[in-house]
């Protein structure tokens, strides 16, 4: 059977793109790397954006990064159905895209947060997150300054009655409060779909939670469930 | 040449973490009366145009595609010099 093809963008500033790749292979898929620069992808089933600081962040995060090359095949890959994930920087890229609703905020505490952190799955229907369990909790690393999620109350209400919400922070048993949330986005969101349902954005680190060597590998669902989504389907 | 200031803020509806560790620290060190600050971003843009209405025409576009996110900011802009 042919293999999954992943592209991951790369920009000068990105990071993790050598570790999706990484657990992208482990999971028997084909990755190529693609240049911001260039204008075509390189037939993929699946694009990855990965995390970082594309063109340093400057003006907004995720805002130059817009405007490279690549984006014109990006969008039209995401218009023809294609499997898009952004993470951290990626999710920030797809929202100043306007592939994604809402915007990226800096963290309410001001602070940039590395730790390990819960989240829910809120929706286990997506490509996404099939393999997940139906509020499963996972351990996962977050990494990021600009990671609140920020959307107006009509948005949020189309991601609420669309199922568009498919993580968000919580404590180890799945609750959600206040308290866990680690960078004030509202409802605790974590991670969202677009509408069509062929795009997440995530501000977790998936890819950093996807080997047997690391402390959590619950990241690597992610992985399987595309890997199950695209082989029902090809 | 005509030069543009555009002025960029967020939205009144949308928390600004920045501005109020500011406005903490500055009641910190005393200044008790200061109830508000905002932290706005501005641009100057330096164009090689001589006619006003194309320069407003340019900055409206670059602010609308460019400079401002239209979920969270506003912008507002003057023509400052010309020459």
């Amino acid at each position: 059977m042919k293999k999954i093809v992943y592209n991951i963008i790369t920009f000068p500033g990105s990071n993790c793109d050598r570790d999706i790749k990484w657990v992208a292979e482990l999971h028997g898929a084909e990755c190529e790397f693609v240049w911001h620069k260039d204008f075509e992808l390189k037939n993929p089933d699946v694009v990855v954006i990965p995390g970082g600081f594309s063109y340093g962040d400057y003006l907004r995060c995720g805002a130059l990064a817009n405007y490279s090359n690549i984006m014109s095949a990006i969008i039209k890959f995401a218009d023809e159905g294609g499997l898009i994930i952004g993470i951290c920087n990626g999710f920030q890229i797809l929202t100043e895209a306007n592939l994604l609703p809402g915007t990226l905020l800096k963290n309410k505490s001001m602070r940039f947060i590395c730790q390990h952190h819960y989240i829910k799955v809120e929706n286990n229907t997506t490509p996404f997150t099939c393999e997940y369990q139906k509020n499963e909790v996972i351990d996962i690393p977050i990494a990021h300054k600009d990671g609140f999620y920020f959307i107006d109350d009509k948005g949020l209400n189309d991601l609420i009655e669309n199922r568009q919400i498919i993580f968000r922070y919580s404590d180890s048993s799945g609750n959600i409060f206040d308290d866990f949330n680690p960078n004030g986005s509202v409802l605790n969101i974590a991670g969202i779909v677009n509408k069509k349902g062929n795009i997440l954005g995530m501000m977790p680190h998936p890819e950093r939670a996807a080997d047997d060597v690391l402390p959590s590998t619950k990241g690597r669902f992610v992985f399987e469930s595309i890997n199950k989504w695209i082989k029902e389907r090809k | 040449m005509i030069k543009t200031r555009v002025f960029v803020s967020l939205k009144t509806s949308v928390f600004d973490p920045s501005s109020s560790v500011i406005k903490n620290t500055m009641q910190k060190l005393g200044y008790n009366s200061v109830m508000d600050i905002k932290e706005n971003k501005y641009y100057e843009l330096v164009f090689d145009e001589n006619d006003p209405e194309i320069v407003k025409s340019l900055t409206k576009e670059l602010g609308e595609k460019l400079l401002v996110n239209p979920n969270t900011e506003n912008f507002r802009f003057e023509i400052i010099e010309s020459s």
